[in-house]
């Protein structure tokens, strides 16, 4: 089996799709502004049409890259591609000040590599095991691990969690549209033969990552009109691997973080990164160097936010649940090629899974080499005025969402969403639960009512269960816990301020 | 947060209410036919819809009892809502994202009617012009990369786009 799981993934197809989707991830996460969701999603619109294996690599390769692109313009300007990368800028851009941008820009692509390659074994090792103990889960202990997904990523809206529910509930209820999963009923489709197969997650997240990102973006792109950014000046590195391997405890530590943060539905690589660093920064013999360009503060942020690409799979893989916005897009694109991912996928004995974890290895060391070889490239690509790229974005969109079904009703629903992803971010309404509520609402609302029917309608089968209990409890802890915590604060500094009185 | 902010909150939890109260009231109970053979189930198709929306009306009522306080909190503390005129460029700066969605809507009808050369030739240029791209190489270079993406979804991907 192993031999047929590397014939599947070495072929020259294949390597080229993971290429090509490295060099557009790194591309658009150096850009700042641009997430790697948005990578993610500009890269689907090319995989219409492709194969599964092949398509999951060029995504793949779009997610690795841009968690590794986002450190370029950390390192030399100070702003970060992405938000995964906020935590590198701290040492980073000092390190560039000094003259060591070099050195920087190195130890990212070496932190990023290490941390990707750990985290892709720890998928490898780790997901069939997980997919044995899924295999035995009913329907309520399903729904209440959906729901669990659901409430993490709400629970990252720490400012306004009613803003995360009202994004999720959105989600759900767009979800709804379409026919019913069990009876084949229409709902809400207001006599429309296009909506019957409701709202395609693919389309409407193209709509709310890329194109809403046109209008979004669009006043400041005005503003800098066709001047691009200034060139940077790249001292040549003086670091060799072995230099940074004298820092394996804080590549091993931030590795470990990245693993178990991206293993859990609703974090992400920016929470990894901001963890590694400060455990980096608490555990060093020189912590008074981090903040004014420690090589030891690029390693560990850039280790721990690619430590999370392989273990954000393990939820994705084994269960169906996204733990991310790019889990979800992926989970939409597997969807649209005719996968469901689950734990069956590991039990069916299908090489499918394995060439997909295993290719996850490869792309990581064509990290390295791309990263190695084509760093001026990037960092000069970075620079391409922003004002070119928009009607780019608005073209290229416009025909993916067209050839997801080769029909105009997905351009307009492009179009629409668009619009409700610009409002969205305009008003504060956080976008990503709304993203995972649309790939998880089947899922959630099926085993639901498979629950209901197996215990001829008793919702107590909910509480009654006690992993099912737990699991609702905890995701329930979740949603409340910012709020309590914000009120224990705030008594505590009344009864601080009181006591000063 | 302050007072302007906490307004804008209370108008848009206002159009959550509403919106979850059409859905309850008109959009489920008349675009979910169940039969006599659904009823029988306790989860009916329109059960799911109705639960979301009851929650969304929950949320949002939650979430409008919140701005209102916060913007009655902001009021007694003494924060005025600064009633400042904006100017004409600000204007442009808060249209213009509307302005570029028309555009878009326009390349999509005419994608619609006449097909994806003749949209793409009309409307992305003048979108590139809104972003004050002056020079001539820009505007090649998105024939050029809009022609590739054209003959890489066509003549690769075999998706029949016209």
């Amino acid at each position: 089996m192993s031999l047929a799981v590397l014939a599947e993934i070495f072929t020259i197809h294949n390597l080229l799709m993971m290429n090509l989707g490295l060099f557009a991830g790194i591309v658009i996460g150096a850009m700042p502004g641009l997430s790697v969701s948005f990578a993610v999603t500009v890269l689907l619109t090319m995989t219409i049409g492709m194969e599964s294996i092949p398509s999951m690599f060029m995504l793949l390769g779009g997610y690795v890259g841009g968690m590794y692109g986002g450190s370029i313009t950390a390192i030399l300007i100070n702003t970060p591609g992405t938000p995964n990368s906020a935590a590198t800028t701290l040492d980073g851009y000092p390190l560039a000040k000094q003259g060591r941008a070099g050195d920087a820009l190195k130890a990212a692509l070496y932190g990023s590599t290490i941390g990707g390659l750990i985290s892709a074994a720890a998928l490898l090792f780790l997901a069939p095991q997980l997919a044995k103990i899924v295999e035995v889960i009913a329907s309520p202990e399903m729904f209440a691990i959906c729901l669990f997904g659901l409430c993490a990523t709400i629970s990252l809206s720490k400012d306004n969690i009613i803003k995360g529910l009202i994004s999720a509930l959105l989600g759900l209820l767009v979800c709804c549209v379409g026919l019913d999963p069990i009876f084949g009923t229409g709902r809400m489709i207001f006599g429309s033969r296009s909506l019957m197969a409701g709202f395609r997650p693919v389309t409407c997240m193209l709509g709310v990552y890329a194109l809403s990102q046109v209008l979004f973006e669009c006043n400041t792109a005005r503003q800098k009109g066709d001047s691009g950014t200034r060139g940077y000046e790249i001292s040549k590195s003086a670091l060799r691997l072995r230099d940074l391997l004298k820092y394996w405890k804080t590549i091993l530590k931030s590795s470990v973080i990245g693993v178990i943060i991206g293993a859990i539905p609703g974090t992400g690589g920016g929470i990894s990164a901001m963890f590694s660093y400060n455990e980096a920064r608490r555990a060093s013999k020189n912590p008074e160097k981090f903040g004014k360009g420690s090589i030891e503060g690029v390693l560990a942020p850039e280790t721990g936010n690619n430590a999370v690409t392989g273990a954000t799979l393990i939820p994705m893989l084994t269960m169906g649940i996204p733990g991310d916005a790019v889990m979800a897009i992926m989970l939409g694109a597997l969807t649209m090629q005719g996968i469901t991912p689950g734990a069956k996928l590991f039990s069916a004995g299908s090489i499918w899974v394995y060439a997909i974890m295993g290719g996850l290895l490869v792309i990581n060391i064509f990290m390295l080499l791309q990263g190695s070889l084509f760093i001026k490239l990037f960092v000069n690509v970075s620079r391409i005025p922003e004002n070119i790229l928009l009607p780019c974005i608005v073209v290229l969109c416009t025909m993916g969402a067209f050839a997801i079904s080769n029909s105009m009703i997905e351009v307009a629903v492009l179009i629409v969403f668009a619009l409700i992803g610009f409002l969205m971010k305009k008003f504060g309404i956080p976008v990503i639960p709304f993203t995972i509520a649309l790939v998880l609402g089947t899922l959630c609302e099926t085993n639901l009512r498979r629950s209901l029917m197996v215990s001829y309608g008793d919702p107590m089968i909910l509480v009654r269960r006690p992993i099912c209990f737990c699991i609702l409890l905890f995701s329930l802890l979740l949603l409340v816990y910012p709020t309590i915590s914000k009120a224990i604060k705030a008594l505590r500094k009344r009864a601080g301020e009181a006591a000063e009185k | 947060m302050d007072r302007k902010k906490a307004k804008t909150d209370i108008y848009m939890m206002l159009f959550f209410i509403i919106l979850s109260l059409v859905l309850l009231f008109w959009v489920i109970p008349t675009q979910i036919k169940v039969t006599a053979m659904m009823e029988v189930e306790s989860f009916t198709p329109k059960s799911f819809p109705q639960l979301i929306a009851s929650g969304l009306l929950l949320v949002s009522v939650i979430g409008f009892v919140k701005s209102l306080i916060v913007y009655w909190k902001l009021g007694v503390c003494g924060e005025r809502e600064t009633a400042e005129k904006r100017t004409a460029g600000q204007w442009r700066e808060a249209l213009f994202p509307y302005v570029i969605f028309a555009l878009i809507v326009i390349y999509g009808l005419l994608f619609k009617c006449f097909g994806i050369i003749p949209a793409t030739i009309i409307v992305p240029p003048i979108i590139l012009w809104c972003l004050r791209c002056r020079k001539w190489q820009m505007y090649a270079i998105f024939y050029a990369f809009t022609a590739i993406i054209y003959l890489l979804f066509t003549k690769i991907l075999l998706v029949p786009i016209r």
